[in-house]
């Protein structure tokens, strides 16, 4: 199944994508570990062109999200045309810090960049774009049972 | 697209939460917990959240550290597989530890 989806690089578009998602995930039988790692790494991604894109200066005016499903891989495309960032480039958080010292940042580009593989970015005709793999089929991320 | 609920069990408040802790529905999840633990120990029921993103595990991350801030407690329990992985990844298995029960969350405050 594909899907392509075109949003306005706005934090307020952001929900309804994520409903699309869920609907595509459900229409097309992806299990919950799947479904879950689609939207969430939409999520994040989306939210971060609408916030962080004004913050570079600059503003991105539109995102574009193509799915497309090989085999057992989804293969996922994210575009904006927001200024150069490179989402592979983010610091990583310290996920072992105590309670007290743990900062809010970073979290989100740290769960995209954990759970989706194969991840490439690109910076073309003034677009960032943004490549990644997820399983079709769910395989435990963590090494407990779930 | 987020449901809170607020009961008292055994003189805690459990606040039970639906639908997605994202984005869009955090601050206002946040708003409502910061005041809950204002006035008591908090149970978190997620048992009804079918999605998080690292906004809402932000939430989280800010109710238990105001929790300690205020000598109260916070508890979170309930999280289906999908969530207890994002949680998992982003090493909240230390900070917040996610109980299986509601009985369990309410003995850990105890």
């Amino acid at each position: 199944m594909e899907l392509d989806l075109n949003i306005a690089a706005d934090i307020a578009a952001v929900p309804r994508l994520v409903d699309q998602l869920e609907h595509y995930a459900h229409a097309a039988a992806l299990p919950p570990l799947t479904a879950h790692r689609l939207s969430m790494i939409c999520e994040e991604l989306a939210t971060n062109v609408a916030t962080h894109g004004t913050l570079r200066g600059g503003k991105a005016t539109a995102i574009a999200i193509r799915l497309r499903r090989r085999g057992t891989e989804l293969h996922l495309l994210v575009e904006d045309d927001g200024p150069a960032f490179d989402p592979l480039s983010a610091e990583t958080p310290d996920i072992e810090a105590a309670l007290e010292d743990r900062d809010i940042g970073g979290l989100g580009l740290h769960l995209v960049r954990t759970l989706a593989r194969g991840l490439r970015y690109e910076r073309t005709e003034a677009r960032n774009r943004l490549k990644l793999v997820l399983d079709a089929e769910d395989r435990p991320a963590i090494e407990e049972e779930l | 697209m987020m449901e809170i609920t607020e009961s008292d069990v055994a003189g805690l408040h459990v606040a039970a939460l639906e639908g997605r802790l994202d984005t869009e529905t955090a601050p206002a999840v946040e708003r409502q917990l910061l005041d809950l633990l204002g006035r008591s120990r908090v149970v978190l029921d997620m048992t009804a959240v079918r999605f998080v993103s690292s906004a809402g595990l932000r939430v989280l991350l800010k109710a238990a550290k105001t929790a300690k801030s205020l000598g109260t407690g916070f508890a979170v329990y309930g999280l289906q597989p999908a969530v207890r992985e994002v949680y998992a990844i982003s090493g909240f298995d230390r900070i917040v530890i996610p109980h299986v029960s509601r009985d369990e969350a309410v003995s850990a405050l105890r």
